[in-house]
Order: C-alpha cells, then sequence, then structure tokens
C-alpha cells in the first residue's frame, strides 16, 4: 500500500542564542490511509515539531533544515505559497494542543466556521452552515444551540468538538490531533475518544495523534509510533507495540504508565532525566538512561531498521531484550 | 487505633464573586468530613473543579471554611492560641501541582530550602544550614546537590523542581502533607519516581498524606493499602480502603468514572463501555442542583435525590454518600 | 563537605553578582553602552569639578562663543565657559534627581506594597490616595509644598519633587504585589511560617526591585524636569549651573537660539539631559536581564 504520508530523514533545528536545538534529528514515518496513528512521546521527544512541519508551520526560529515529506505523493516541502493554502486545512487539518482555549472569544461559532472555510477557498455562507451542521450532528452536538453561541458559552467538552467540526469543514483527508484530551475530565475524555473513533468511520479519515498518555493509545490507536529525544525509536501495530515491545524505551514507557488494572509492582520509573537536546550526548540519545546500554550505543547513533512488516526499531541490541527483565 | 491527625467536621466553603447586583455564590465544599491518621495515606480524587484543591488548602489552614470545623489533634485550629497553631503550621505542608510557581524565581535553591531552617533556628548560622540544605538534597535524590544549591528554578528540569518542592515542605519533617496533583505536570517516564520517593517519606518518617489528584491511576499506585475519597462537584461521595472502593465501586459517579477510565492495554480498553450517563455536562458550580449534585446525570436517580442532599454514611466496608446506595447494581472493575 | 562552605558559597554569589552580570553586558553592546555612559556621568559628578575649574565671572566680550580650543562647547551669554558650567552643574543635577528618585522609590514600594499585601479597607483607602496623587497635577502641588517649606539643600529639594511623583510607581508594585500574593510560593511561606516580615522583605521585594530599579533613571529624568520648574518660579535658590536652568535661560532670556553660533551654548545642557535618558534607557534593558534570573538562563 502507498502511504499516505510519508516522511524521511526530517530534521528540524531551532537556531536560539544560546546554540542550535535540534526538535526533529533524522526521524522517518509513514501513515497508511485510513490508520489512526499514534505518535508517543513526551516532553524533547519533537512530535510536535514534527506535526507542524507536516503542516510546514514550523515557527521560527525554527527551521526544516533536512528531509523529505510527501502527502499523497506531493512533495509538501517544495509547494508554493498559494499551493500550501490549498493544501492546508483541505488536505491535511489539525487540531492544536489546547486549542478549545483558542477560539476568538468575540466570534459566535457560525462566525468562525465560514470564516475558516472561506479562508481557504470560495465557498457561500450557506454551504459551509450546511456542512458545518452536518459535522457537528456527527460529533453529537445540536447545531441550533451551538451555531449561534459564543466559546465561553459552551463547555470544555463541546469546544473540543466545536475545534474538531472546524478542522473537518474542508473534507481533509487527514486529521492531526495533538493532545486533543489533555484539559478534558475522564468521562468526556472517554466521549471525545469515541466520537473521533465515529468520525473516522464515516469519514474514512486518516488520523495522527499525538500523545504522551499510552492509556488513550490503547483505546484508539491502529499503529504506533515511538519518538524519543527527535528521532523514532519504535513503529508497530498496536498489539505487537503493547505486548511485544522490542525497545527498551518502549518498554519503559508502558511499564511506567500505572494502570487500573494489574499488579502495580510491576510498574516502575524510567531512571534518569529527560533528555538535553542542546547538548545531546553521542550515540543513542536514550543511552544514559537504558539498562541495556553498551559501549557501541554510547558510540554509534542506531538506525531504524525494519524487522518485519511495518516494524521498525532503532536499537542496537533489541534482540537481546527481554521484557520482563 | 491510631487517632487522626487531621479531622474536618462538616465543612462548608462558600465563595463569594462579583459585586452588588452581579452576586454570585459558589459553594465549593458541601458538608465534607473525613479525617486522616497519623502515617495514613488517602487519595482525594475527582474530576476538576469539584473542590478537592479547596479541601486541601483547608486542611492546610491556607483557607478558613464558611462553616465547620478543622481539628489538629483534636484541637480547633481557628480556635487555637498563636503558639499552638504555630506548631499545627510546622506540621502541615502543601506540595503544589506546578513547581515553577510553586519556586520564587529570584531566588537559588538554597536561599529558597533554607528559608525554614534559619527561621526555625535549626540552623545556627550560614554554613550549618548549606549543610543541612544538601543533605536535605540528597535524600531527595538530586545528587550531588552542588549542583543545585546556587541554581535558580528555571534552571533545573520540571521533575528536579518538583522534588525541590518536596525537600521544602520535608523540611519541618510535618506530620502531612497535602500533595495537590503533584506529578500531572512531570513527563510520563519520571511519574512514577516522585511518588515513590513520597512513599519512601511516609515509611521512613511517618508523614501521612493526603494525595489530590483527578489520575485514578496514580492513585491506586500511590495509595497501595490505605484510603481513597470521591468528590464530586463539592460533595465526598465515596470513601473507603482502595482496593474494595475502586474494585468494586457502589456510587454511580465512581461506577461511571472507572468506566471511562481508559487502560494501558489494548485488548482491555476495547472491551469497556462507559456507563451511560443522563448528561454530558457539568453542572454551573454557582448553579449547582438541588439536593445530590450527581442526580442530573445518574442513571437511577429518583425522586429523593433531587430533595434531599445525601450524607456519608456507613455501608458494608465503607462510606457512601447515596439515598439508592442499596438498590445500585453491582458493578466490577474487570 | 567542600560545597557547604562559605568561600564557596560566596564564590558562586561573587559569579552571580560580578561575572555573569559582566558577560550578559559584554553580549548585549547596547545595554554596555548605556553603563559606560552612565559611569561617564557619574565621574563626572564626582571628580569632574576637581579637573575643570569654574570661572562664574562674566566677560561680555566673550559671550556666544562658537565651540573652540578654549571653550570646547562655546560660552554663554555671561562669556562663562559652557563645559565647565555643564560639570559643575552635573553634581547637583544628578544628586538631586537621584535623592528624588530615591524618596519616590521608598514610598511607592511602601504604599503599593501595604495596599497589595493588606487588601480590604487598607487597600481602597490606599488606592484612593495613589488615584488622587495622579489625578491631581504634581507640579502645582510641588510648586506649593516648595513654597510653604524652604527648599534648602539636595535632600529637601529632592523631597519636595518626590512627595507627588510616587503615584505611578506605587500602582505598579501594587498590581505586581497583588499577582504575586497568590502565587504558590507564597503559599508555601505561609504553611511554613515564615511570618509576614520574611514574605514581605525576602520573598516579595526581590521580585519587586528589577521594575524599580529599571524605572529609577526615568524617575530622575522627570525630577530634573521639575527642578528647572522650581528653581525657574524661584521657589530653589538659583543655580546658574543647573542645565534645566541653562537652558532655559538660552532659550528664554539670553535669546541664544536666534544665534546659529551660540548652537553649542543652547545645545549643550540638552544635549546633556538626553544622553544620560539614553544611557539609562540602554541599560535598563542589560539591568532586567541581570536582574532577572529567568532571562540569564
Amino acid at each position: 500500500m502507498v502511504p499516505l504520508l510519508s516522511v524521511r530523514d526530517l530534521v528540524v533545528e531551532f537556531d536560539l542564542d544560546r546554540g542550535a536545538l535540534r526538535a526533529v534529528n533524522g526521524a522517518s514515518l509513514d501513515v497508511q490511509p485510513g490508520e489512526v496513528m499514534a505518535v508517543v512521546g513526551e516532553s524533547g521527544s519533537g512530535k510536535s515539531t514534527l506535526a507542524f512541519s507536516i503542516l510546514n508551520l514550523v515557527p521560527p526560529p525554527g527551521k526544516i533544515v533536512n528531509g523529505e515529506i510527501l502527502f499523497d505523493s506531493k512533495d509538501v516541502l517544495a509547494l508554493s505559497e498559494e499551493e500550501l493554502r490549498q493544501y492546508r486545512w483541505k488536505e491535511v487539518a489539525m487540531v492544536f494542543q489546547a486549542a478549545q482555549n483558542a477560539m476568538n472569544p468575540v466570534m459566535r461559532i457560525a462566525d468562525q466556521m465560514v470564516d475558516t472555510a472561506q479562508a481557504h477557498g470560495k465557498a457561500s455562507k450557506g454551504e459551509v452552515l450546511e456542512k458545518a451542521s452536518e459535522l457537528l450532528r456527527m460529533v453529537r452536538l445540536e447545531p441550533s444551540q451551538v451555531l449561534h453561541s459564543y466559546p465561553h458559552e459552551l463547555s470544555g467538552g463541546m469546544r473540543q468538538r466545536v475545534i474538531i467540526v472546524l478542522s473537518l469543514l474542508l473534507d481533509p483527508k487527514m486529521l492531526i490531533l495533538d493532545e486533543p484530551t489533555t484539559a478534558l475530565d475522564v468521562v468526556t475524555q472517554a466521549y471525545i475518544l469515541d466520537i473521533l473513533a465515529d468520525v473516522r468511520e464515516k469519514l474514512g479519515l486518516t488520523m495522527m495523534l499525538l500523545t504522551h498518555d499510552m492509556s488513550i493509545v490503547a483505546k484508539i490507536a491502529d499503529r504506533v509510533t515511538v519518538m524519543y529525544a527527535g528521532r523514532v525509536m519504535e513503529v508497530g501495530k498496536i498489539e505487537e507495540i503493547f505486548y511485544d515491545a522490542k525497545h527498551p524505551y518502549t518498554i519503559g514507557l508502558i511499564n511506567a504508565a500505572p494502570s487500573l488494572i494489574g499488579d502495580i509492582a510491576d510498574k516502575k520509573p524510567i531512571p534518569g532525566s529527560p533528555p538535553n537536546l542542546l547538548n545531546p550526548p553521542p550515540g543513542c540519545p536514550f543511552h544514559p538512561r537504558c539498562a541495556y546500554a553498551t559501549d557501541r550505543c554510547r558510540e554509534e547513533e542506531p538506525e531504524l531498521k525494519e524487522i518485519g512488516d511495518g516494524r521498525l526499531v532503532a536499537c542496537h541490541n533489541w534482540w537481546l531484550i527481554n521484557r520482563d527483565l | 487505633m491510631t487517632k487522626p491527625i487531621i479531622e474536618l467536621k462538616d465543612v462548608n466553603m462558600t465563595f463569594k464573586r462579583g459585586w452588588l447586583l452581579r452576586r454570585a455564590q459558589l459553594q465549593a465544599v458541601v458538608k465534607a468530613s473525613l479525617d486522616i491518621k497519623e502515617g495514613e495515606i488517602l487519595a482525594l480524587v475527582g474530576e476538576s473543579g469539584c473542590g478537592k484543591t479547596t479541601l486541601g488548602k483547608i486542611m492546610v489552614g491556607l483557607l478558613r471554611p464558611t462553616s465547620g470545623q478543622v481539628l489538629y489533634k483534636g484541637r480547633d485550629i481557628w480556635a487555637m492560641p498563636k503558639g499552638e497553631f504555630r506548631e499545627y503550621r510546622r506540621n502541615a505542608q502543601i506540595v503544589h501541582q506546578d513547581s515553577y510557581a510553586a519556586l520564587n524565581p529570584v531566588r537559588t535553591i538554597y536561599q529558597s530550602l533554607s528559608a525554614p531552617f534559619l527561621h526555625y533556628h535549626l540552623a545556627k548560622n550560614r554554613r550549618e544550614a548549606r549543610e543541612k540544605v544538601a543533605e536535605l538534597l540528597e535524600l531527595m535524590g538530586l545528587t550531588p546537590p552542588e549542583e543545585f544549591l546556587d541554581k535558580y528554578p528555571h534552571q533545573l528540569s520540571g521533575g528536579q523542581r518538583q522534588r525541590v518542592v518536596l525537600a521544602r515542605a520535608v523540611s519541618l519533617r510535618p506530620k502531612l502533607i497535602v500533595a495537590d496533583e503533584p506529578v500531572s505536570m512531570i513527563d510520563v517516564s519520571l511519574r512514577l519516581s516522585i511518588l515513590d520517593l513520597m512513599h519512601r517519606l511516609n515509611e521512613e518518617f511517618g508523614i501521612a498524606f493526603l494525595y489530590i489528584t483527578h489520575d485514578l491511576a496514580t492513585a491506586r499506585y500511590f495509595v497501595k493499602g490505605g484510603r481513597i475519597a470521591v468528590m464530586y462537584l463539592g460533595q465526598l461521595v465515596e470513601m473507603g480502603k482502595l482496593g474494595e472502593v475502586i474494585g468494586k465501586p457502589r456510587h454511580p459517579y465512581l461506577q461511571a468514572l472507572l468506566s471511562a477510565v481508559p487502560v494501558p492495554d489494548p485488548k482491555k480498553a476495547r472491551e469497556k463501555r462507559p456507563l451511560p450517563l443522563k448528561s454530558l455536562e457539568f453542572p454551573d458550580p454557582t448553579k449547582p442542583p438541588s439536593g445530590c449534585r450527581f442526580h442530573p446525570r445518574c442513571p437511577y436517580a429518583e425522586e429523593i435525590c433531587a430533595q434531599e442532599v445525601p450524607v456519608l454514611r456507613p455501608l458494608d466496608d465503607r462510606l457512601i454518600a447515596c439515598h439508592l446506595a442499596e438498590k445500585i447494581p453491582e458493578w466490577h472493575l474487570l | 563537605m567542600a560545597v557547604t562552605t562559605i568561600p564557596a558559597e560566596f564564590r558562586g554569589f561573587l559569579r552571580r553578582s560580578l561575572y555573569e552580570p559582566f558577560l550578559i553586558l559584554k553580549k548585549d553592546k547596547r545595554a554596555l553602552a548605556g553603563l559606560l555612559i552612565l559611569l561617564f556621568f557619574l565621574l563626572m559628578a564626582t571628580i569632574g569639578p576637581e579637573v575643570i575649574p569654574l570661572d562664574m565671572r562674566t566677560n561680555f566680550a566673550e559671550r556666544f562663543k562658537p565651540p573652540s580650543r578654549a571653550h570646547p562647547l562655546g560660552t554663554d551669554y555671561g562669556g562663562r565657559d559652557v563645559l565647565a558650567m555643564i560639570v559643575h552643574g552635573s553634581r547637583d543635577v544628578l544628586s538631586v534627581a537621584f535623592l528624588a528618585a530615591l524618596f519616590t522609590s521608598l514610598i511607592a514600594v511602601a504604599v503599593g506594597m501595604i495596599a497589595g499585601l493588606k487588601g480590604g479597607m487598607t487597600d481602597a483607602i490606599l488606592s484612593l490616595v495613589i488615584n488622587a496623587v495622579l489625578s491631581v497635577p504634581s507640579f502645582p502641588v510641588m510648586l506649593i509644598i516648595g513654597s510653604v517649606f524652604k527648599i534648602t539643600n539636595a535632600i529637601t529639594f529632592g523631597a519636595v519633587l518626590s512627595i507627588w511623583s510616587w503615584g505611578s510607581l506605587a500602582r505598579a508594585v501594587r498590581s505586581q504585589v497583588l499577582s504575586l500574593k497568590e502565587r504558590e510560593f507564597i503559599e508555601a511561606a505561609r504553611t511554613l511560617g515564615l511570618g509576614t516580615f520574611h514574605i514581605v522583605f525576602r520573598e516579595l521585594l526581590p521580585n519587586v526591585m528589577p521594575y524599580i530599579a529599571i524605572n529609577f533613571i526615568d524617575t530622575m529624568r522627570g525630577a530634573i524636569g521639575a527642578s528647572v520648574g522650581l528653581m525657574f518660579l524661584g521657589l530653589v535658590p538659583f543655580s546658574a549651573t543647573n542645565w534645566g536652568m541653562m537652558l532655559n535661560f538660552a532659550v528664554r532670556q539670553a535669546g541664544a537660539i536666534y544665534l546659529p553660533y551660540a548652537m553649542a551654548y543652547v545645545l549643550s545642557p540638552m544635549a546633556a539631559i538626553m544622553l544620560l535618558e539614553l544611557g539609562g534607557v540602554f541599560f535598563a534593558h542589560g539591568l532586567d536581564e541581570i536582574l532577572n534570573p529567568r532571562l540569564r538562563a
């Protein structure tokens, strides 16, 4: 299958006073059409920067210094300004982190919908509102109630659903969601995830979900990409990642995520601290915290190797790792 | 049977907002009664806006309740003479969620941590204070301490900062620490190490903890054999030993909550179906529902639920605030 | 343990207060320029008068002379050397302005902090006072006070200048304190029982100081301007070397602006005031970075 999105060797650097910071350091990933790809990583993993790069929206002083991004066989980084305007929101749309709080507080929802749609192409107000109503019903909101309201009149959960509708207005092929449920309570979170699964089925949407929460990943993802220090560490199907993880960081993440079920004693944190992106250690970026690190890990950067169908690991010693250790 | 360190009796907290015509009242805590025994760990769980932070602040004396009593070792803290109150103060500390806001940005780590030692004359001079602070940092796993003493808060990582905040709370060896979402702003891979540290402090120094969080999974990890109390919109709805309450929740809100919490296991995560609630929306805290505040969303609600406020009463092995507790169908977390 | 010795701490302290600021200034050329300008004026005020003699005898034959080797900034209406006058005047001007800014800052911090911390009725009353001070124009008030209380020396002069000028600074301090008061680190200080004194002087004040320090030079400039006015109206002993006075005379009394070759006489006091202000503004930027550890990273 030809992937809908293909990123190869992406490098994004931020030029700061104290030096150059590599937010993304050679990341590659594929997203197949119709799937939900979860990109998992903590602070400093580079997942948000990766998402911005896909839309070519990296804010200065950030710059894409290397790499290739192909969407639907189009070279995204080579698109002109005008072509980018056609690409953004019409082919790929993004729901930003805490976007529910970033809506214009003095504009009614209906107006924000029309504004957004018309900014990316010609459409009549009636057409936009009709589409918006259809989508609102899909996310289980009542259009008559929501369209005439201001953002502050809606609850957090409702606002988040409105943002999702805003992103789907122009029928994008792919939707990127950055931590879509962080500010919401648990019950609403479960509801939103259900709705996302619904929407994806009804619209045949491809989704890329950025999160640090393994529990959310377990609920909704088809495949998982694990990132650390700007690099991709492991890729695989959801069962492969959770029940048969190969990379020590992935294993560590799963063991460090407390759960309502299972033995508490199995859970343990990952020692050490998050990576220093200004002055990264040589070799594998995870080696200071890895229980299996060898000399080779401290000197040589591991390559992302394919070890099965769509199964990728970036670790020198992956076949030696025993999960129960 | 150990004595309770802190007891809250029928505590109410009402905040008044607005002026004259636009006055609004927010009852953040409604008739809350609970106690924490020496060396105990109690988790206070609820969604954001349910009043758990307010309850925590009442417990450390940062807020004075509108009515009800706060007892420290059996004595009402708001009726205490100054000297006794000072002793209570020393023994009830707070750890905040945002470690960045919890430290003075223009003071070094040493300056922030040495203040209590110097103030209470636990260190006679600067040299002693520096030694004591270094010891404290080592206890918190911040080694070598030299690296941290003269740094400013923004020069530390989130996890390190939270350890400093914890260090400060522990410095006077208090009897109780109220930890308000201590790990929510920390990377997932590091959360357990902070919780493990807190557990060690509980075991080594007998410090009781009130662990406030919305994350049931970390509550389960931290509390272990302790108790858990669940809050909804200012009311305590269920309280009891963690294993029993989570394994067999009896209050409909807790059942709904547990059914909605995702687990990091794909097979199990996809099996769970959320409990159907009548409404998804959280009521406006300034216009709360009458009687049991959960009744508009409760699938089992009857007339009495809208009329009378249920109080925490014993039922089998726990306390529950529900008029129909006996009739609620059983629900097991797997 | 090596770290806990006082020498180690002292080294750390020196590092933070001398070495790191030095590095910041090296990088921020503008701030460095500002510091040099301010140091220049400081030197001028302290040792300048010893280096350059002042001769206040009039010599009308030499009046309004353009700049020359004998008179680098020309001469005034009385044939006196402008440069010497500027240098000698700097001492009084700067000391009065400094004192005025100092008193203003002290009053503003005291009022702003008490209002912000106490809240309630105290805050309401003090805010009313602050608003009164801000709405009633300061100059007429200074005139009244200046005519009632004799201004005899720099200190009284500074006091009179400061008595009605602390309003906006106090308001800024008050709002900063209001926001800081609710911050978690203040709550922690309260639960630790560290006491009001500690909270005010060790926690809040260090957060408020950067703002005060940065506005200091600006407050000084306002004082210079006001001092000219008071001097002009005869409420202060007349001083021919006060820059503001010099400027006023040059423009109004001596008609020097109509004489192109007396440009130096007109522009010199103006330039001195502007240069001082420029130095302050440039340095303020670096000062913010020095005083606010967060910006140093």
